[in-house]
């Protein structure tokens, strides 16, 4: 064959193979030295670039546990919000995507389109704390070079009602959704999660493709079942906001507890503010007072003086004392009835009027000392023990510091500081038959032992003087409720002016539970200056103990008190609904006995 | 080159498809553990967005005030109310006892 051709015949010159032979052999020993270079000296910097192209880091963000009420109702819950940025050196848009990338996100194009340009920054947040719907919008789109970040923002579906008890989250040293008040600080270990990681392959359209190891599972916060019922929560706070604004007062609190439980059915303040606003307002309005602040009760620490009194057997319901003609003359002080209209009064008149007079005659048969170990036990001086931050202690000073005009006035609530929450946990003893129990804000499965602090004897006579204070003749009819028997006390204090002496402002209270025959609730309402004429805590107070106590009754299917009247006098009974009445017979529920 | 290498070769070649095989599978199946892990966050917060929105319907405001506007309900007051004896009977007469 080779004959066949010429340009077989050709001959060539020898070099010129061995020239082209070492000519690719060269090239080939150079790509071999480039390759092991590469693989070696510059091993770690182009794997640690590949990584960053190809592995991302993510954190996995923890959800903060739910605050529920005690049947589940939300009370504060974390939702997602996340925040779209980008990284403009490496956005690609394919035409028509700008738009509706703008769309999705909801800004101007030329806004976008200047960020986007931009490229100098290599990060910029396009929106922040979109909707997580919307965010999966902008995802499903599918550009490169955009990133989403999560994050939580705490709601508070109950906002100002119980803005006071649950309190707020906020930053604090980096950390987002820190419990910063209320029950949000007090249990935040335990509604706080921690973070998680790891580290994953993402493919060139930015999907994560696999696991690079390394992660860490995300630790979610706990939830957390609160006593709180919030149709009460509700209800309290409706009736006390009302109250505060009727009586132009500066402020007022109010505390729901379940006497068989001692824990705390409802907790609301006013003036209120609401946990779901950015700017929060001043330690001033989201202080929790039923809790931290202090007040002096007044009146209704009588029953109280009563109740030492009959324990230690120096007088009975029917004992009658001698007021004389309505004051007392101590050193240089005169203390005054309010009013004084009998001369001899039983122990049982005494709480149903209010008589200083006859409180402080009672206390002056009891030693200091055993006074003071009195009021210690029913918790005055005692802090209640919920773990809220600044939970107030109160004040009760030792006996060895009273001077014989101090055991006076304790006896009718002057000289002793509460907070409405430790007054609340007192009156318990009354409706528990004379136990004490703790308070609690938690929701838990077993109702705490009971401690007893006076005979049940004497518990049931003090519960039965309470009764004639809602009765005809007490101080406090506006909080008779029709069907029930009620048992309570008022109080009108004047406040301590800074620096001593009193001023001419009042705090009007009402302490009292129902029914009275077998005590379900216990419910103390506190008006912090009424400025509107009446200042009484018959007037101020009691009306909202009547309204929320009546409507608790009510929602909860309490039976009626057989003994009790149907019309409260005093009040006027509210006109049928319609013309003829309905002969509606509603039946109160059988499941639910009286204990 | 003997049987023995071929019959090696063979193998090396098998595994090494199955090592790809494998990873492609552990890939695809990770995809979806993702897909499904971001389903699972998906419907946690839509369950939380409606209990959000049944705590709002279900508010005593609310329903107290459609009851009373939109449905003309009335709370009953005194005599309205009756109280029935536990465990009876329901008598057809009338209403007796509370009314006083």
């Amino acid at each position: 064959m080779s004959q066949s051709h010429p340009a077989l015949a050709l001959r060539l010159k020898p070099w010129r193979a061995s020239v082209i032979l070492g000519l690719f052999g060269a090239a080939t020993l150079g790509l071999v030295a480039r390759a092991g270079w590469l693989a070696s000296v510059q091993n770690d910097f182009l794997q640690a670039q590949a990584d960053q192209r190809v592995q991302t880091a993510q954190a996995i963000p923890a959800h903060r546990g739910k605050i529920v009420d005690r049947r589940g109702m939300l009370l504060a819950v974390s939702m997602p919000l996340v925040s779209v940025t980008a990284d403009p050196r490496h956005v690609k848009l394919k035409p028509g995507q700008l738009e509706r990338l703008a769309k999705a996100l909801e800004v101007p194009v030329e806004r976008l389109q200047a960020q986007l340009a931009d490229s100098k920054q290599g990060f910029v947040y396009l929106r922040r704390h979109l909707a997580d719907e919307q965010a999966d919008q902008v995802r499903e789109l599918r550009i490169a070079g955009l990133s989403f970040e999560t994050d939580f923002r705490r709601y508070y579906p109950a906002a100002e009602e119980a803005g006071h008890l649950v309190g707020f989250t906020g930053r604090d040293g980096g950390r987002n959704d820190v419990g910063r008040a209320g029950v949000e600080r007090v249990f935040d270990r335990e509604l706080g999660g921690i973070d998680g990681r790891h580290v994953a392959l993402r493919n060139s359209r930015g999907q994560l493709v696999d696991d690079a190891g390394n992660e860490l599972p995300p630790q979610h916060g706990r939830d957390l079942a609160l006593s709180i019922d919030r149709d009460l929560q509700y209800l309290a706070f409706r009736e006390l906001r009302e109250a505060v604004l009727h009586h132009k007062a500066r402020g007022g609190g109010i505390v729901m507890l379940d006497v068989s439980t001692g824990e705390v059915l409802a907790m609301a303040n006013f003036p209120a503010y609401n946990p779901n606003n950015d700017q929060r307002a001043d330690p001033d309005l989201t202080r929790n007072r039923t809790i931290i602040d202090l007040y002096e009760p007044g009146s209704t620490m009588k029953p109280f003086t009563a109740a030492m009194a009959l324990e230690e057997g120096l007088v009975k319901p029917d004992t009658t004392i001698d007021t004389g003609d309505g004051s007392y003359r101590i050193g240089k002080h005169t203390i005054k009835d309010t009013h004084h209209s009998i001369r001899h009064m039983t122990v049982t008149e005494i709480i149903q009027h209010s008589s200083n007079v006859g409180s402080l005659k009672m206390a002056l048969q009891v030693q200091p000392s055993r006074h003071w170990e009195y009021l210690h036990r029913f918790g005055f001086g005692v802090p209640p023990g919920t773990g809220f931050p600044g939970e107030a202690t109160g004040l009760l000073r030792p006996w060895k510091t009273w001077k014989p005009v101090d055991q006076v006035v304790m006896s009718y609530g002057n000289g002793v500081a509460v907070s409405l929450l430790q007054m609340a946990r007192a009156y318990l003893v009354f409706a528990r038959d004379g136990d004490m129990i703790p308070i609690r804000l938690i929701r838990e499965a077993e109702a705490p032992q009971g401690e007893r602090v006076l005979s049940s004897q004497t518990a049931q006579q003090v519960r039965a003087m309470l009764e004639t204070v809602t009765q005809d003749g007490g101080t406090a009819k506006a909080a008779a409720i029709p069907g029930y028997r009620v048992a309570g006390k008022t109080g009108t204090a004047r406040k301590i002016r800074e620096g001593g002496g009193y001023s001419k402002s009042y705090i009007a209270s009402f302490v009292g539970f129902a029914p009275a025959s077998a005590p379900r609730y216990l419910l103390a309402v506190m008006i912090d200056e009424p400025g509107a004429g009446a200042i009484y805590g018959g007037a101020v107070a009691a009306p909202v103990f009547g309204k929320v106590m009546g409507e608790a009754l009510r929602l909860h299917g309490v039976p009626r008190d057989k003994d009790a009247p149907i019309w409260v006098q005093n009040r006027p009974a509210p006109p049928p609904a319609r013309p003829e009445p309905p002969q509606t017979a509603v039946r109160i529920a059988a499941q639910d006995p009286p204990r | 080159m003997s049987l023995r290498h071929v019959w090696l070769l063979m193998a090396l070649l098998g595994s090494a498809i199955a090592v790809v095989m494998t990873q492609h599978q552990a890939r695809k199946l990770y995809i979806r553990l993702h897909d499904m892990q971001e389903q699972t966050r998906k419907l946690e917060v839509e369950r939380t967005e409606l209990q959000l929105e049944q705590s709002t319907l279900s508010a005593h405001g609310r329903v107290e005030a459609a009851g009373r506007e939109r449905l003309g309900m009335a709370i009953p007051t005194g005599p309205q109310i009756q109280t029935l004896p536990d465990a009876v009977t329901p008598a057809p007469s009338a209403p007796s006892g509370a009314a006083r």
